[in-house]
């Protein structure tokens, strides 16, 4: 008699469809009351996602159990969204990182748990729809490659001027550092302006939320492109021109292989005596003209006395203002290395410094760094780019965001003229309004048809009356909001109602139906 | 808008519009000691993802969730206002939402001591051993154990003293006084009581005997029953070696035996020897070169033979089968317990091939150091015991904030100050009246089990009943039947007219029996307790003319309905619409009068009751 689990999850799985664990039992069949018994813990905290209350699964005649923790999953998943207030932000309700753990049982059994903690997967509060070429594993929006997709069922979204928007994206564990590229073209396909924003690396191995506005103007662009990119490995892409150049001592330039190498010039190796006590910089210094933005390694070895710990930093400047680019603290090892890479442009900084700091040690540390080095490096496509037609809203904006059936954030501005109105129902008075957006290609009435849900409506626990508070009720597996131009939101039911197109029409027409909140009389 | 549901303090998701009606009942007069629970309509919430986590996934069939199946605290918020509070959550189903039904009220109460028996009850602070110096000890308290006089069979006129001989030890029925196991009942389910038939003397002084014998319960805890495992040899014992038993047949659920070869008691309360055991084991042995000596061994000392069938150890036996037993009195903390084997003569080689160990828990003696009185108690719920309570005294139950609030009645009645008045919130036009109460007869009886011996005191006595002036009702009919029995009274050695249950000696019950206790008198007999005369001791009776306090249940009924019998005569039932509001739900309180335009009522039952909606109400019109 025994278990084992002959299937697990995807790594990352849409908690829409059959979330499922595959078992196999073998020596079974004479025991009373066999079953297997699952637990599903968030592994974040490794709590009980059940209150400990376990499930109980019985094997088929193969020995076969599915055990589906889908339902269970999906309970602690909603959809909402927030203004986010950086670049890209974790959506911590629309996606959980979990395990099991299994027990086999049955009259007089004394087997222990397993803890299958090894082992977590991702639920995304998402459906792939049937027929899904991958079953329910999420892989094609897990950014890797050129191929890889947002979270959005638009071929082509749109950004809308003075209005905010947002992308969602699945960032797992373990990437390099990504960056957001954006690109600004003009109706003639010129590049108007190119932004690389680097992703914060500390929220990864979640669903994030980017901020496609942030950092960056809007301009009257024909349509703005979007794609996550990270730094390519070394010699992926060789320069033929150097695009910086380093005109001092002791920089020289190696010209090895081809790769627009600098090193530093062992014979003009500096050294520096760093006294206990009296931290001292600027120790290396070179002024360093980029002329192309892009991917650029930092390369720094080096050597200290031992006993003393160091502050390795790298610092650019922007004239007299300074950034630090990367940071090594409590260096302590006798013989280091140390690697930076970051996308730096032209406008980034004029000169990059190495400074070194005393933090620990007596006496005089005979600080050395023998070698450095500066390449740039190709830039890798980890997601396909997305193009945002870019709009200027019409007379009567309401502008629309939920959550789509791939757990991403999706846009619309309807504008032009709604119908409004009151709607008293039960013992409630709620404003209505219809909302009409025509001239749709059939992916945008697709995603504009994921408004209409079929979950029950519920009232929202209000307790106390605070800014925070922004609807009366919500429908069970949506979450609808009026944005306006300053990110408020506003909940909104949406009255589900049946669209119909004419597949030989080129373009196509909906209406969607919201309430919103209660009236308080 | 602002309806919050909570179970288990978590805010639970509701549809919009959801209809909480609350029915609120506080009397029913034709069931007389029942305790009445608040109960709300069907309540259909939303299966959204919490809801389902509150429900611990109840509606999926592969969930082993215990939450269908028992109760859930559960309070209700309507405008701010509790309208339910310290309620319980009943799932009735689960589909595609869930179906909830809330009790309230005191519910937690009764829910708590649902199906304990008074043997779960903490006795620790008056539990001890039992003996005639300690039954000597007890002979005239008020509260807790007592050792009253009484005929039990085996209480004895000695003419020579002349003195009554009341000594006993462990064959006397420990008694322990009614208003302490009520106390128990309420303390132990974490509970405080007010209310001032606590104080009521008749209250005070009832007192019940207990058994000799534990309860299954206890028993069935530390029995157990083993087996070897087939062979086993044992070369040349030189020191006493314990056979195993490692073949578990039964081991109580205090899991005293080890699972190997011994016996090991387990108790917290350390210094206390609490229970007597007998054991038994018949072992199949060869030996070879040599003789050995058997014994039931206790403790680490194997001198202490416990073998009660020689008083010393079975010696220089040989092959063949043999028998032990013996009884270890006061086990306690520690104590362990082996069937142990050691060399006689030669150099044996001892081969075990079958052998059994069992111990059952000794019946009819308690222990001299120590016992849980708990578990003396006979086959009693405490729900039942509470339903005695609360008909003799004629006191209803109220629960506020784990405090269980009684009333008589008769308090209920008297209580003018402190009436509802309701006199601008009736709905004109909107009354019935109803002139009789089912439940009530035209005479009703309150009964006692007749004594089964041989009586001096008519069986009459088993009985009471009142009577209402209705010829439109029932004849007659039996409304509470006492789990206890009647006792017979006697003039004991024609000195001291005392109640009389002569079971006999070490007859394990008294039978249910329920007596008052009084100071002796002046001039009655002298009793010997622990060999030494005493004076002030109590006296069981059942009835005694010279006494107000009295078991006949016309004493409770003139005692303690007379003023609700008076308004049964003409009674009116009324049913009104009120315009009541959130506040009067929840400042209503079931054991206050309610005013009306020139009328006083109990509130029988507020019918479903939504807020900012009128609401019907029954009500018994007192005057």
């Amino acid at each position: 008699m025994a278990v084992s689990v002959t299937t697990r999850p995807s790594t990352w799985s849409a908690v829409k469809n059959p979330v499922v664990y595959k078992f196999t039992s073998t020596g079974h069949g004479a025991l009373t009351n066999y079953r297997i018994q699952v637990e599903v813990f968030k592994a974040s905290d490794n709590t009980s996602l059940t209150g400990g209350v376990t499930f109980s699964f019985s094997p088929d005649s193969s020995g076969i159990s599915y055990a589906d923790v889908s339902s269970i999953i999906k309970a602690y998943l909603v959809p909402d969204w927030i203004d986010p207030s950086a670049i890209n932000e974790v959506e911590t309700d629309t996606f959980l990182k979990f395990y099991i753990k299994y027990q086999e049982l049955y009259d007089g059994s004394a087997t222990s748990v397993v803890d299958d903690v090894a082992n977590p997967r991702y639920a995304v509060f998402a459906g792939l729809q049937i027929p899904s070429t991958n079953g329910n594993n999420m892989t094609d929006y897990v950014p890797a490659s050129a191929t890889k997709q947002f979270l959005t069922l638009f071929d082509n979204p749109k950004i809308w001027h003075d209005y905010p928007s947002t992308l969602s994206f699945i960032y797992p564990d373990a990437l390099s550092l990504l960056y957001l590229l954006r690109r600004q073209y003009d109706d003639s396909g010129s590049l108007l302006n190119e932004t690389y924003s680097l992703i914060n690396v500390s929220n990864d191995d979640a669903v994030n939320r980017i901020d496609l506005l942030s950092g960056i103007t809007l301009l009257s662009a024909k349509d703005l492109r979007v794609k996550l990119i990270a730094n390519g490995s070394a010699g992926s892409e060789l320069l033929t021109n150097p695009s910086f150049t380093a005109t001092l001592s002791p920089w020289v330039n190696t010209g090895l292989g081809g790769t627009q190498t600098w090193i530093w010039d062992a014979g003009n190796q500096a050294q520096v005596s760093i006294s206990s006590g009296t931290p001292q910089s600027d120790i290396l210094r070179q002024s360093i003209t980029l002329q192309t933005a892009g991917f650029y390694r930092i390369v720094l070895n080096g050597n200290q006395a031992a006993g003393f710990t160091t502050r390795i930093q790298v610092k650019g400047f922007l004239g007299e203002v300074e950034q630090v680019i990367f940071t090594s603290e409590n260096v302590t090892t006798f013989s280091w290395s140390v690697t930076v890479n970051n996308y730096l442009t032209h406008a980034s900084f004029d000169r990059i410094q190495i400074d070194a700091a005393w933090i620990a040690g007596a006496g005089t540390n005979p600080f050395n760094i023998t070698d450095v080095s500066f390449s740039r490096t190709a830039d890798d496509s980890f997601t396909e780019e997305l193009i945002f037609g870019v709009q200027e809203p019409c007379d009567n904006p309401v502008l629309l965001v939920w959550k789509n059936s791939l757990g991403g954030d999706a846009w619309w501005l309807f504008d032009g003229g709604q119908e409004s109105g009151y709607n008293f129902s039960g013992s409630k008075k709620a404003k209505r309004m219809t909302l009409f957006a025509e001239h749709l290609t059939l992916d945008q009435w697709e995603a504009l048809n994921e408004l209409n849900t079929l979950g029950e409506v519920y009232q929202e626990n209000i307790i106390e009356l605070t800014s925070s508070v922004n609807k009366t009720a919500v429908r069970d597996g949506a979450q609808v909001y009026v944005v306006d131009a300053d990110g408020t939101k506003t909940g909104v039911i949406v009255i589900p109602s049946t669209s119909v197109i004419n597949t030989r029409d080129v373009t196509h027409s909906i209406e969607i139906e919201i309430e919103f909140p209660e009236r308080v009389e | 808008m602002k309806k919050l549901l909570y179970i288990n303090n978590e805010l639970v998701d509701l549809y919009p519009g959801t209809v909480i009606a609350q029915t609120i009942q506080a009397f029913e007069l034709g069931a007389l000691g029942s305790v009445r629970t608040n109960y709300t309509n069907q309540i259909r919430i939303p299966q959204t993802g919490h809801n389902r986590q509150i429900l611990q996934f109840s509606e999926n069939s592969k969930s082993n969730t215990a939450f269908p199946y028992t109760s859930y605290s559960a309070r209700y918020v309507e405008n701010g206002i509790e309208i339910i509070r310290n309620g319980r959550v009943i799932l009735k189903e689960s589909g595609g939402e869930y179906l909830l039904t809330i009790l309230s009220g005191p519910v937690n109460f009764f829910d708590f001591i649902a199906n304990k028996k008074l043997w779960d009850l903490d006795t620790t602070s008056i539990n001890t051993g039992w003996s005639d110096t300690i039954r000597d000890g007890i002979r005239n308290t008020t509260t807790g154990m007592v050792a009253p006089f009484v005929d039990d069979g085996i209480a004895v006129y000695n003419g020579a003293l002349p003195a009554i001989e009341h000594d006993g030890g462990v064959t006397k029925h420990p008694w322990i006084y009614y208003h302490t196991v009520i106390d128990k009942i309420f303390s132990s389910a974490g509970y405080t009581k007010s209310g001032a038939i606590f104080s009521d003397p008749a209250y005070l002084k009832m007192a019940m005997p207990l058994n000799l014998d534990f309860s299954k319960i206890f028993i069935d805890a530390k029995s157990f029953h083993v087996a070897a495992p087939g062979t086993q040899v044992i070369v040349n014992p030189t020191s006493y070696t314990d056979i195993t038993f490692n073949q578990v047949g039964s081991n109580g659920s205090d899991g005293f035996y080890n699972g190997t070869s011994a016996y090991v008691v387990s108790n917290a309360d350390t210094a206390a020897t609490y229970f007597n055991m007998a054991f038994r084991a018949a072992v199949t042995i060869t030996v070879a070169g040599g003789t050995v000596n058997m014994i039931i061994a206790r403790n680490n000392f194997p001198d202490i033979n416990i073998n009660l069938s020689s008083g010393t150890p079975i010696t220089a036996v040989g092959s063949g089968t043999h028998y032990l037993s013996g009884s270890a009195s006061g086990l306690k903390d520690g104590d362990a317990v082996s069937v142990r084997v050691i060399t006689n003569s030669g150099a044996p080689t001892v081969t075990v091939t079958t052998a059994i160990f069992e111990g059952n828990v000794i019946r009819n003696t308690l222990a001299t150091g120590y016992n849980y009185f708990n578990h003396l108690f006979d086959d009693i719920s405490q729900i039942d015991f509470l339903k005695d309570f609360s008909v003799r005294f004629n006191v209803k139950m109220i629960e506020r904030n784990g405090v269980i609030i009684c009333k008589t009645m008769n308090e209920i009645l008297a209580d003018k100050a402190n009436m509802l008045d309701w006199t601008d919130k009736q709905i004109p036009g909107t009354e019935k009246l109803r002139y009789a109460y089912s439940g009530v007869a035209q005479t009703n009886t309150f009964d006692y089990e007749s004594d089964q011996y041989t009586s001096d005191l008519s069986d009459a006595y088993a009985s009471g009943s009142f009577t209402v002036a209705n010829e439109n009702l029932s004849e007659a009919q039996t409304i509470y039947s006492s789990m206890f029995t009647m006792s017979d009274m006697i003039m004991f050695a024609n000195r001291i007219n005392v109640a009389s249950i002569p079971v006999g000696a070490s007859v394990p019950s008294l039978g249910l029996r329920l007596c008052m206790l009084r100071q002796n008198l002046s001039g009655e007999p002298t009793i010997y307790y622990n060999g030494v005369g005493r004076t002030d001791y109590k006296v069981a009776y059942f009835i005694d003319a010279r006494y107000t306090y009295s078991m006949h249940w016309q004493y409770f009924i003139d005692g303690y309905y007379a003023d609700f019998v008076t308004k049964l005569q003409k009674a009116k039932a009324i049913t009104r619409r009120y315009r009541l509001n959130d506040l009067d739900i929840h400042t209503f309180d079931q054991l206050k009068l309610v005013h009306d335009s020139g009328e006083t009522f109990i509130v029988t039952k507020i019918n479903n009751y939504v807020s900012g909606k009128s609401v019907e109400v029954e009500l018994f019109k007192v005057d």
